[in-house]
């Protein structure tokens, strides 16, 4: 390549062609990256090109991509788990629809099925959560201390990503909309202090539910990322 | 779907909305798709890539500003940048090139806007005006990610024709769409 792109003055915009071709390899092609991360003009003269040719994308023939793609996508970019569970917590119609508890009963069994009895450390356990997620990365009891109108919770498991929070969500009901709970703090086991409203909505009907958020939590007052786990209530 | 409603999906895509981002990848994989396939001619790496295209697409949606690119063809670029890369490194030889340098920036700048509005002219029609085998070694470069050695041997010419070919179109191609940088050569 150099034999002809150091001819003369127009060497730069060559190469911004051939590169935008992607005609380039061994070392013109490391040269000419490196110079777009530190040459302006040269990085606009590709971008230039490049929005010339893409004049041609017409001639790119659509062809649909398997179902599997977008599935490995969403896992990877998203989570594994949470595509169903998200849904079914930010459904509206679930939360809301008398014929919907049955749907979600079913999906908290299959889910609190594996889990293991409350640990020893939690005597006199009445009102028990455990909120379990396939494979046990994420991995939450929580227990409600009628005495002390409190409610404790054990993270037995699981993590935020990086930059992230998990958050702690309540539902009085099947059918009501989750609150926060708050941001889930470092230690692994905390109190939350609840007020007497609060206090006397802790049923065999609550649910509960944690799920990836924004540093400091969701702003929108609902879960905004993934559902990591989500189960009823259970008097023990 | 309009370019402008894929481009205010892309603007949500930056705010990190994964509705917004699905529904982006249902109306956009096909096309990006097919772009992997041509090049890659392999289904099973084009999936492969089409899915990296759109991780790049997600991570780096924050790029992408109307001005340039339609929101399509600046999609379209990633897949093929990517997807060219994926061949060259197949070959071996490879060079890595980092992941920004492959997400098209801003577009085109003043000058190219200029160029734009001053002819009108588009690379479709300016390559009509080229010899039929140039033409057609620019369209295999850019449609099919041929490197210079491939399209010498489909057009059965020495690598160095081939590089002068291309030179030269390109260079006829700048004339024609208006650019004066390339003219003097």
């Amino acid at each position: 390549m150099s034999d002809i792109a150091q001819h003369d003055g127009d060497e730069g915009n060559w190469l911004a062609a051939e590169f935008a071709l992607g005609l380039l390899d061994g070392a013109a092609l490391s040269e000419a990256a490196s110079r777009m991360r530190s040459d302006r003009a040269f990085a606009a003269q590709v971008s230039e090109w490049q929005v010339q040719f893409s004049d041609l994308d017409d001639e790119f023939a659509e062809v649909s991509a398997p179902a599997g793609i977008k599935r490995d996508l969403s896992a990877r970019l998203f989570g594994a788990q949470p595509s169903l569970l998200s849904r079914l917590w930010n459904s509206a119609p679930l939360w809301r629809g008398v014929a919907a508890f049955g749907v979600i009963a079913a999906v908290v069994v299959s889910i609190t099925d594996p889990v293991a009895p409350p640990p020893s450390g939690l005597p006199n356990a009445q009102l028990v959560t455990a909120l379990y997620a396939p494979g046990g990365e994420v991995s939450f009891i929580t227990r409600f201390d009628a005495e002390r109108a409190v409610l404790r919770v054990n993270r037995v498991a699981g993590e935020p990503d990086a930059g992230r929070d998990l958050e702690l969500w309540f539902a009085p009901t099947p059918t009501a909309a989750p609150v926060s709970m708050g941001v889930v703090p470092e230690q692994q086991i905390y109190e939350i202090e609840l007020t007497p409203e609060l206090a006397a909505q802790m049923t065999t009907d609550a649910h509960f539910g944690v799920s990836m958020e924004p540093e400091g939590g969701s702003t929108t007052g609902a879960p905004s990322g993934p559902v990591l786990v989500l189960a009823d209530t259970q008097a023990i | 779907m309009s370019a402008e409603h894929i481009e205010i999906l892309i603007g949500r895509v930056v705010l990190k909305d994964r509705a917004a981002f699905l529904e982006l990848y249902d109306h956009t994989s096909a096309k990006l798709f097919g772009v992997c396939l041509r090049i890659l001619k392999d289904r099973a790496e084009a999936e492969e890539a089409v899915q990296e295209a759109f991780v790049r697409i997600w991570k780096n949606a924050d790029r992408y500003k109307s001005g340039g690119f339609s929101p399509i063809s600046w999609m379209v670029a990633i897949a093929r940048n990517y997807s060219i890369d994926r061949l060259r490194k197949r070959r071996g030889g490879h060079v890595e090139i980092d992941e920004a340098v492959q997400i098209p920036d801003t577009g085109p700048g003043p000058e190219a806007q200029l160029i734009a509005s001053d002819t009108g002219r588009r690379i479709s029609s300016c390559l009509e005006g080229l010899p039929e085998d140039r033409a057609s070694a620019v369209r295999g470069a850019y449609l099919e990610g041929y490197s210079y050695a491939e399209l010498a041997e489909r057009h059965s010419v020495p690598l160095n024709t081939m590089k002068t070919w291309l030179r030269r179109s390109l260079l006829a191609l700048r004339d024609c769409l208006g650019g004066g940088e390339m003219e003097e050569a």
